[in-house]
């Protein structure tokens, strides 16, 4: 057998992740069960509500990670950084701790795709409009909050939000700028959704039992 | 695959309009590679778990032995 020679480590922030993503992974095993097994005698009066604030104070976890990353790139939530020499930072070579902001947008862009938690969805919401608002354009942060927003099973009110938010930033050149990406970043979502749902649809009359 | 990697880099920092999922998924593919255990640690952890079976085997069947007599 020849051996693997590994030539780099993991990133540094790999377990970390791989456990905020397992964990969220748990919480919609958990919901998808429920869900297809309401009336199981396992569940007690109030595991419905115990689950809903566990999924709520992940959520939340995941938001505080996500923002504490977010001001280790330099990008302040606490000052904004619409500024003219932004776009220098986002053409900037993509580090480690970029990858993982990124990748706490992804698992925040999976878990709003399924849940009906209305409560998680404006958590999800109001942090991805603060990166929105933080992060610079043209860069790879931003267009993946937009990705967030477009992909929240709350469309119109992502929608309605998004435009909001932008409409109030003083800078005119900005929020031109920012409804053009908003605009092909859901176009391009909506596709991609429009695909996966056709491939699931022939999936399921290929293989019914499999998809019952 | 873990060799192919760097090939799907290339490739992806060939392209004129990048796909930042593909790039992240890049990251990730690589680092959950490297986060498993290599061949050496595999031999190591399957040879203890063999030796730790076979001496509770090996107890459960003498207690069944001795209990048979």
């Amino acid at each position: 057998m020849t051996a693997v020679h590994f030539t780099r480590k993991p990133s540094p922030w790999h377990s970390k992740y791989r456990t905020m993503d397992d964990v969220c992974q748990l919480i919609r095993d958990f919901r998808k069960y429920r869900e297809q097994e309401p009336m199981s005698p396992e569940w007690t009066h109030n595991s419905g509500d115990v689950t809903d604030t566990s999924e709520v104070d992940i959520v939340a976890g995941l938001i505080v990670i996500l923002k504490a990353e977010f001001e280790k790139l330099g990008w302040s939530f606490t000052r904004t950084v619409l500024a003219p020499a932004a776009d220098a930072f986002g053409r900037s070579t993509f580090s480690s701790s970029h990858h993982f902001v990124y990748g706490i947008l992804d698992l925040l862009q999976q878990h709003g795709r399924t849940t009906n938690s209305g409560k998680v969805a404006e958590k999800i919401m109001s942090a991805a409009l603060q990166i929105v608002q933080k992060s610079p354009s043209p860069s790879f942060v931003r267009t993946k909050a937009f990705e967030v927003l477009a992909s929240l099973k709350v469309s119109e009110l992502s929608n309605h939000s998004t435009l909001n938010q932008i409409q109030s930033w003083p800078d005119k050149d900005a929020q031109r700028k920012a409804k053009v990406e908003w605009r092909a970043v859901k176009a391009q979502v909506e596709d991609m959704e429009g695909k996966r749902k056709e491939i699931r649809d022939q999936m399921a009359q290929s293989c019914p039992v499999a998809n019952a | 695959m873990y060799d192919a990697m760097p090939g799907w880099k290339r490739y992806h920092d060939g392209q004129v309009s990048k796909n930042h999922n593909n790039e992240f998924l890049i990251v990730f593919a690589q680092d959950l590679i490297a986060s498993f255990p290599n061949d050496r640690t595999i031999a190591a952890n399957i040879a203890g778990r063999a030796i730790a079976s076979a001496e509770v085997l090996g107890y459960a069947v003498r207690a069944i032995i001795k209990n048979v007599r």
